[in-house]
């Protein structure tokens, strides 16, 4: 498609567009590429009109560009002829839990090995022991670190309605902690491997200090993918939604709303969390939410 | 009824400015407040489920006017229908995005 005019267009802005455009699926290139041109023309024009503050300038021009990457990872996810669609790996619980597991499993296997390969020496038996409080240590230093980390708040619920029921609740904290403990487990792993030296060209304060990251970063990555999973179904939320600043004052909402693929409900995250919206809320839909696109 | 596409309250939005006439995607930028990244990838998923659809703007408009084509959106009937859902679901949605004075094209 031949675009008319261009002028009002920088060549940044114009390469900003033709970075995003290689994420888009060849055979939807081009026609992505006619349209976000035509609509940076536009955006240019009233970027440089005075009687829109709202878009003042250059850098509103750049934000415009810079939400094309979206556009084109969205539909290098969902080709147009494909009526597959990408999903994430760690989209249901048992996915997740699956994935976890298989980390673990190979990480016990390691430990195991090595078990073996020591288990003639005196020190076997003292080699276990020790990596139990070796793993207690690591927690214990790891646990205020993730608290100046991460919130261990997992949101706000509705008072009724069956996320208070104790099947619900009982599901969403099993949930939670076989994911912990299989963090856990490898972390276990890690303090034995450290305590048999298999790695000496890395030095071992190098070593603790990367399984004490190493534990800190799982916990924190299992608190913050539970907070983003429905408590219903436990899925992970999809199609993460930011409001606009002036979407913000009509709806009074200072979030990033998320959505249950189950159609459960919707879930409010603050984008800086207020005295009156600290922690995540949930919206529960009825039942006719179910079947959500 | 079965089978009906419901839409979260900013897909509602995008469609009901569609619906209000805002027919090409910066003019839903604007009168929506969303940010282009929210907004594109929007129309993207109410075109893939058959809820609107996009047509180019013809080059000889275009270049009577002196500007480069445009690719509006329309509301399908399945649109209409789900539109009409969702503002039974968000009753505010009309009132967020009032109807355009000017006419469609």
């Amino acid at each position: 498609m031949r675009i008319a005019q261009i002028a009002p267009s920088s060549s940044v802005h114009l390469a900003i567009l033709r970075a995003a455009a290689l994420l888009v699926p060849i055979e939807s290139r081009g026609e992505w590429l006619a349209e976000w041109r035509s609509e940076l023309w536009y955006a240019s024009q009233q970027c440089s009109s005075e009687y829109a503050p709202q878009w003042g300038g250059r850098w509103s021009t750049t934000a415009f560009c810079l939400g094309s990457f979206k556009d084109a990872l969205w539909l290098r996810r969902n080709p147009p002829n494909s009526e597959e669609r990408e999903t994430l790996h760690l989209e249901s619980p048992m996915q997740c839990i699956a994935f976890l597991g298989v980390l673990a499993a190979l990480s016990m296997v390691i430990t195991f090995l090595l078990w073996l390969g020591n288990r003639d020496s005196a020190s076997s038996a003292d080699l276990c022991y020790q990596s139990l409080i070796g793993l207690v240590g690591v927690i214990v230093t790891s646990f205020p670190v993730l608290l100046a980390l991460t919130s261990f708040s997992l949101g706000e619920f509705p008072a009724r309605g069956e996320l208070r029921a104790w099947k619900a609740r009982l599901r969403r904290w099993t949930f939670l902690s076989g994911k912990v403990s299989l963090i856990l487990l490898m972390v276990y792993s890690g303090s034995f491997i450290l305590g048999c030296n298999v790695l000496p060209i890395i030095p071992a304060q190098l070593q603790l200090c990367g399984l004490i990251w190493g534990c800190t970063f799982g916990l924190r990555w299992a608190l913050n993918d539970q907070r983003q999973r429905c408590p219903v179904c436990l899925r992970l939320l999809t199609q993460p939604v930011w409001v606009g600043e002036r979407s913000r004052y009509f709806l009074e909402l200072n979030c990033t709303g998320r959505m249950c693929p189950k159609g459960h409900g919707l879930l409010y995250v603050p984008e800086s969390p207020t005295t009156w919206f600290s922690a995540q809320r949930w919206l529960g839909l009825d039942s006719s939410g179910c079947g959500l696109s | 009824m079965a089978g009906e596409v419901k839409l979260s309250h900013t897909a509602a939005m995008v469609l009901q400015a569609i619906s209000a006439g805002h027919i090409y995607g910066f003019s839903v930028m604007e009168v929506t407040g969303l940010p282009s990244g929210t907004v594109y990838p929007a129309m993207r998923r109410l075109e893939r489920d058959r809820l609107i659809l996009s047509q180019w703007e013809k080059q000889s408009i275009a270049d009577t006017e002196g500007r480069p084509p445009r690719k509006y959106y329309k509301l399908t009937a399945l649109g209409r229908t789900t539109l009409d859902a969702s503002r039974r679901r968000y009753p505010l949605l009309a009132k967020l995005v009032p109807a355009e004075e000017i006419g469609m094209p």
